[in-house]
């Protein structure tokens, strides 16, 4: 119960005395996350190592994969052409298998493994990434000045009014403008916060369980399974489907 | 809420009387101090309180909206302009909750 | 206020089992009742049926009162705790049994009021459609599962509020544990609500069209994850309180921080919770009436839960800001 809260930090590079800039490194997440990064590589080498037409089990995973999220991005963004949408395809099936096995990765019961988003700056990092890309879409497709204008609210844009509406509609955007540009940040804070509270909540309650039920510890394994496996994949989808809905969104 | 009134009345009243009260600051509480307390917990039953009706008001609009896209999902980008535009608007009481609560935690005291 | 280590244990008692069985079984009793209000609707038009029927409502009614047991145990769990040294606890004890029972029962108190959607849905789908019943069934029970996850995050906050109880007196810890609990409990409120009540939609929309079963049960679990954010926030502000609350003034003004944010947190957390939680209801139902236009309800939804959760950012921004930056 003490561990609770406890981070493991570098702060000076190991063995010498040179302190790490910015504070000091966040040595698990990183060894983690590097991990992660590994594994995926190695699952993406052996996954294309031979393509049959009658497809082997594994090769069936696969598509099944391929096919599921292809489908999910080609049908949520609204470009003009298929192939067009199919270009934020390998962003979006990567985030889900990221963060799937950085979910999973808790499940290995020694000390050295840590799930990578329990750490709020891989969270965070992950929610800002995605919220760049969809402002640099937005700004791309809309140009800057369009970008601005859909900021300023839906009433800034009215090219038959005149006179009185024309101004209530150029004032409104004082009350839209702050409004949305809290509502941007807004999202970031939210989808990664989401994400690592949940993490992070199951397992303190791990800890916390496997504290009181000392002898019955069958049950202490059941909610590991259920919150590392069953709330991991879920919270990783909802991270991936948000993600997609807010590039869909700058990109209308 | 109270009117800004009343506020600041109780205000100069509690400022009036600090001077005696903080002389009694090793076994009571100063005045200065419930002054400032008073002030945070207002900031946070400000906010509190000011998220119920936006949170409750915006998700039925956002519900409403998915309902009427299940049933003519043609209309889909006029519909999410309607819901996004009719949510920032029912969003305003929730800002003035937050600039309220924001002017208390660091104006006061 | 000085009083006897003994005296603080029996009110500790007293007040934290007090609000943790008061409190936790009134969500779970309404529920209930409407479920069994929903069930008796359904039996009136399907008058054939009505032993499934009522085997459905009793099995509904069964999970949903999970939370109140939950509260139960707790508050049981407060009544014979004895804690390792007698002589040396205080005030502190006192707030950290208060503060248990406040989590747990208002906790409890979303999730059993939430669990009764579902059932009396499963019951007025049956009445529609008496041959899809395992199906409703299981989909009800899934839902009410995944509904009382708030009520076992704020469980948990109790029993380290229990457990973890520090000794003697002093205004600011004593303000840690009442608002730790405090969070968490309010906060577990809205999402209890909102996820009994996502649950319900998608029951209702499998009832309707049983067969976009798959379908509606996806668009229902990312709904309900989504509708649970307001209780991370406050979990997360319980957990940051207890264990990392940095360095609070003393006196009244440290028990004023504590407390101003577990309220912004708390109560934050009531309205977007129920708000998502209508939106999600809806999104299920329009989802199982359209299976075939699913991603783009499914992205509707997630924007306008996303837009109606963002008061809860602000509330959580206060109550980091209370805790952190006011000096």
């Amino acid at each position: 119960m003490e561990s609770i809260g406890e981070r493991l930090i570098w702060y000076y590079v190991p063995f010498t005395d040179i302190p790490i800039p910015l504070g000091g490194v966040n040595i698990l997440t990183l060894f983690n996350a590097v991990l992660v990064m590994l594994v995926l590589f190695g699952l993406a080498r052996l996954a294309v190592r031979k393509f049959a037409m009658v497809p082997s089990r594994s090769q069936m995973a696969i598509e099944l994969y391929t096919g599921i999220f292809d489908n999910l991005v080609t049908s949520s963004l609204e470009l003009d052409t298929r192939e067009k949408n199919r270009r934020f395809f390998p962003l979006i099936g990567t985030l889900f298998l990221y963060l799937i096995l950085s979910n999973f990765i808790g499940f290995v019961p020694t000390h050295y493994f840590e799930e990578p988003t329990a750490d709020i700056n891989c969270t965070l990092g992950l929610g800002l990434l995605g919220m760049f890309i969809a402002t640099w879409c937005a700004i791309k497709t809309k140009g800057m000045g369009g970008y601005v204008e859909e900021l300023l609210g839906p009433m800034w844009h009215q090219p038959e009014a005149t006179g009185g509406a024309k101004i209530a509609g150029k004032l409104s955007a004082l009350f839209f403008f702050p409004l949305n540009v809290i509502g941007e940040l807004a999202k970031v804070v939210s989808i990664s916060f989401r994400l690592f509270g949940n993490i992070v909540g199951g397992s303190i309650i791990i800890i916390v369980v496997s504290n009181l039920v000392y002898n019955f510890s069958i049950l202490a394994v059941g909610l590991d399974l259920f919150f590392i496996f069953f709330v991991g994949t879920v919270q990783a989808f909802v991270f991936t489907m948000l993600t997609l809905t807010y590039i869909a969104v700058a990109i209308k | 809420m109270m009117d800004p009134t009343t506020i600041l009345t109780l205000m100069n009243a509690a400022v009036a009387q600090a001077p005696e009260a903080a002389t009694s600051a090793a076994t009571g509480i100063a005045g200065a101090d419930l002054i400032k307390a008073g002030a945070l917990i207002g900031a946070g039953i400000c906010m509190g309180f000011g998220a119920i009706g936006p949170g409750i008001g915006e998700g039925f609009a956002a519900g409403k909206a998915c309902e009427a896209i299940g049933r003519s999902p043609q209309e889909a980008g006029l519909l999410t302009r309607t819901m996004l535009i009719g949510q920032a608007v029912s969003e305003s009481t929730g800002i003035y909750s937050l600039v309220i609560a924001l002017l208390m935690l660091f104006v006061i005291g | 206020m000085e009083l006897e280590p003994h005296t603080w244990l029996i009110l500790g008692k007293f007040a934290g089992a007090g609000i943790a069985l008061g409190m936790g079984g009134i969500g779970a009793a309404i529920g209930m009742g409407n479920a069994a209000g929903m069930a008796n609707t359904a039996i009136m038009r399907q008058p054939k049926v009505q032993r499934e029927m009522l085997r459905t409502m009793l099995i509904g009614q069964a999970v949903g009162e999970g939370a109140a047991v939950f509260a139960l145990v707790i508050g049981l769990f407060i009544i014979v705790v004895s804690p390792a040294n007698l002589e040396l606890i205080g005030g502190n004890y006192f707030a950290a049994l208060l503060g248990a029972g406040l989590s747990i029962g208002f906790g409890t108190f979303g999730s059993g009021l939430g669990c009764g959607w579902p059932a009396g849905n499963a019951c007025a789908g049956f009445a529609r459609n008496p041959a899809r019943s395992p199906k409703l069934t299981q989909s009800m029970i899934i839902g009410q599962a995944v509904a009382q996850s708030p009520s076992i995050f704020a469980l948990v906050v109790s029993l380290i509020l229990i457990l973890t109880a520090k000794n003697g007196t002093d205004l600011p810890t004593m303000g840690i544990y009442i608002s730790a609990g405090l969070a968490m409990g309010v906060s577990a409120l809205g999402s209890g609500i909102g996820s009994g009540k996502t649950a319900g939609g998608a029951v209702d929309g499998i009832g309707r069209w049983p067969l976009s079963y798959g379908v509606t049960l996806r668009t229902m679990l990312i709904g309900q994850a989504v509708c649970e954010t307001p209780a991370i926030f406050g979990m997360l502000v319980a957990f940051i309180m207890v264990i990392a609350p940095g360095d609070l003034n003393p006196g009244i003004l440290g028990f004023a921080q504590v407390f101003g944010a577990a309220i912004a947190v708390g109560f934050g957390g009531i309205g977007p919770g129920i708000g998502s939680g209508l939106t999600a209801a809806q999104g299920c139902a329009a989802t199982a009436a359209r299976p075939d236009k699913d991603a783009l309800i499914l992205r509707t939804m997630l924007i306008g839960q996303a837009v109606s959760q963002s008061t809860a950012i602000y509330a959580l921004i206060i109550a980091l800001a209370l805790l952190y930056v006011v000096g």
